[in-house]
């Protein structure tokens, strides 16, 4: 057995060299088989499928690549020159696609540390709406208003990201304004009333209401409440005409900006058809 | 008004009104119900079926936002370690419409005598939205209006080795077992609790009292399909 690994087939590559490279070839396939099938399963909910295969595809040819360098080397052919030339050659591709590699690695970055989910309400930087796609070099938003805009992953990456819906809870608040006449204490009752029967404004944590400023031409309470995320807006939009309505049919009414104006010395007006004061 | 129904069919009470009845065309119905201020329309086609009333899991109103139910106790129930008690809490019954054609359900209607009321069970960040309902605990089965309070029978048991105040219960709906007759609405259930925080909650799948009927699951005989994980709830922010 020895022996016929010691033939010598080809210049000084014997049996044995070429069986060390078969394994080498089958190692590799079966370590590119594991390390795709493992990426497979790690990416499978984070990403379209298309740009699973896609890695999978690039995961499995660099470690083949890898096994076929290695096995050249032990047949003694000098990687060096290719090597150079491949390095020229992606330093090339390198600058060619800065941005794309750029964009690439921070698409991974947002599929592994997932601050945002495809269907969430989010804003980033200036843009606002709800993500419709997560791609590997852009992320795509439908804005409120219907606009479709793509945002490169590395801006998305390196910018300020509010994720609207991470979390079950959200709160909304209401600055309502009062007359002075009004009672106070009896339209926080009113309000405190109105949002325990409203079945999405949450028991826990408790809704807040309180007198928070005297002002000008009011007494501003201020509404804190909490909702479900997914009925956060309608629940926001619902309630402040509720609580207005509500006001009024208790004689609390919201007044309109005011001012008391008194002058130094007492004014004489003449009103046409009235008599002179 | 729970059972099987063969349609057209019609009841009433004194706020309460709905009706299915044939429409113009062949096999066309209209379904109507009317519930105080609150009315509900659906036009349907079929041929053959029948009509089921029955109490549904409690988490569907007004809009089904969590599939999970606390229960607050209206005074804490204390255990001392390695202590097991039965307890009587009460929930919110909610009543389901549904049609059954070859053992094929559609949930027509979904509709409650109760005003519903949501709640946060844990933190902020990492809590759970839950059908929120506030109980008394009674020790032996109390009294209560089936169309409007079913009966929690709850075994409580403390397995931890300190004493525990229970506040509150919560519950997964993918795991409720309803039975029903006449007068009583009722499921019966588990809690475990390992520790000062947490507990684990379940369902037992049996009757309160005998010539009880099982209620139609909506959870897992609704059309579109909810991928059940797990029956139990773990509850990990507090008893």
């Amino acid at each position: 057995m020895t022996d016929l690994l010691s033939v010598t087939v080809y210049e000084n590559i014997t049996v044995g060299d070429l069986v060390e490279a078969l394994l080498i070839i089958i190692g590799a396939v079966i370590i590119a088989k594991i390390a795709t099938i493992n990426l497979r399963r790690l990416l499978k909910e984070r990403m379209a499928k298309e740009h699973v295969e896609l890695l999978c595809k690039a995961l499995k040819y660099l470690i083949l690549f890898v096994a076929f360098v290695a096995v050249l080397q032990m047949f003694g052919i000098s990687m060096s020159g290719l090597l150079v030339a491949s390095g020229f050659l992606g330093m090339a591709i390198g600058f060619a696609s800065k941005s794309a590699i750029g964009n690439l690695i921070s698409g991974l970055f947002l599929m592994v540390e997932r601050p945002i989910k495809i269907g969430d309400a989010i804003e980033i930087g200036s843009i606002s709406g709800v993500v419709k796609d997560i791609h590997i070099l852009s992320t795509i938003i439908r804005t409120w208003d219907g606009l479709y805009v793509r945002i490169p992953n590395e801006r998305v990456f390196t910018s300020n990201i509010t994720n609207y819906v991470a979390h079950p809870v959200r709160r909304f608040e209401y600055v309502i304004g009062i007359r002075y006449q009004d009672d106070a204490e009896k339209a926080v009752k009113i309000v405190e009333n109105l949002l325990s029967s409203h079945p999405f404004v949450l028991k826990n944590p408790a809704p807040q209401i309180f007198v928070n400023e005297l002002a000008d031409s009011s007494v501003n309470l201020v509404v804190k409440a909490w909702a479900p995320t997914q009925v956060w807006y309608a629940t926001k939009t619902e309630l402040l005409w509720k609580i207005k309505k509500v006001l009024e049919e208790n004689g609390i009414e919201i007044p309109f900006p005011q001012r008391v104006v008194w002058f130094a010395n007492e004014l004489e007006t003449k009103v046409k058809g009235g008599r002179k004061r | 008004m729970f059972g099987t129904y063969s349609p057209p069919l019609s009841l009433s009470s004194k706020s309460f009104k709905m009706k299915l009845e044939r429409g113009r065309e062949r096999n066309s119905w209209k379904y109507y119900r009317k519930l105080k201020d609150e009315e509900k329309t659906v036009s349907l086609v079929f041929s053959k079926g029948d009509v089921i009333i029955n109490p549904v899991e409690p988490v569907n109103l007004p809009k089904n936002i969590s599939s999970a139910l606390m229960i607050e106790l209206s005074s804490p129930l204390i255990l001392a370690p390695k202590e097991s008690v039965k307890i009587y809490l009460t929930f919110p019954v909610e009543i389901g419409v549904l049609l059954v054609r070859e053992k094929q359900y559609r949930v027509l209607d979904i509709f409650s005598f109760l005003p519903a009321k949501y709640t946060l069970y844990g933190e902020v960040t990492s809590g759970v939205v839950c059908k929120y309902w506030c109980s008394d605990v009674h020790l032996s089965l109390p009294k209560v209006n089936p169309l409007e309070e079913g009966v929690l029978e709850l075994r409580v048991t403390n397995a931890s080795g300190e004493w525990v105040d229970v506040k509150e219960a919560v519950f997964n709906a993918y795991g409720m077992k309803i039975y029903f007759d006449k007068t009583l609405v009722a499921m019966r259930g588990t809690m475990k609790v390992i520790g000062e925080e947490i507990a684990e909650t379940n369902f037992i799948d049996a009757p309160l009292r005998e010539g009880m009927k099982k209620a139609v699951e909506i959870y897992v005989a609704r059309k579109v399909v909810i991928p059940v994980q797990q029956t139990k709830f773990v509850m990990e922010e507090g008893v």
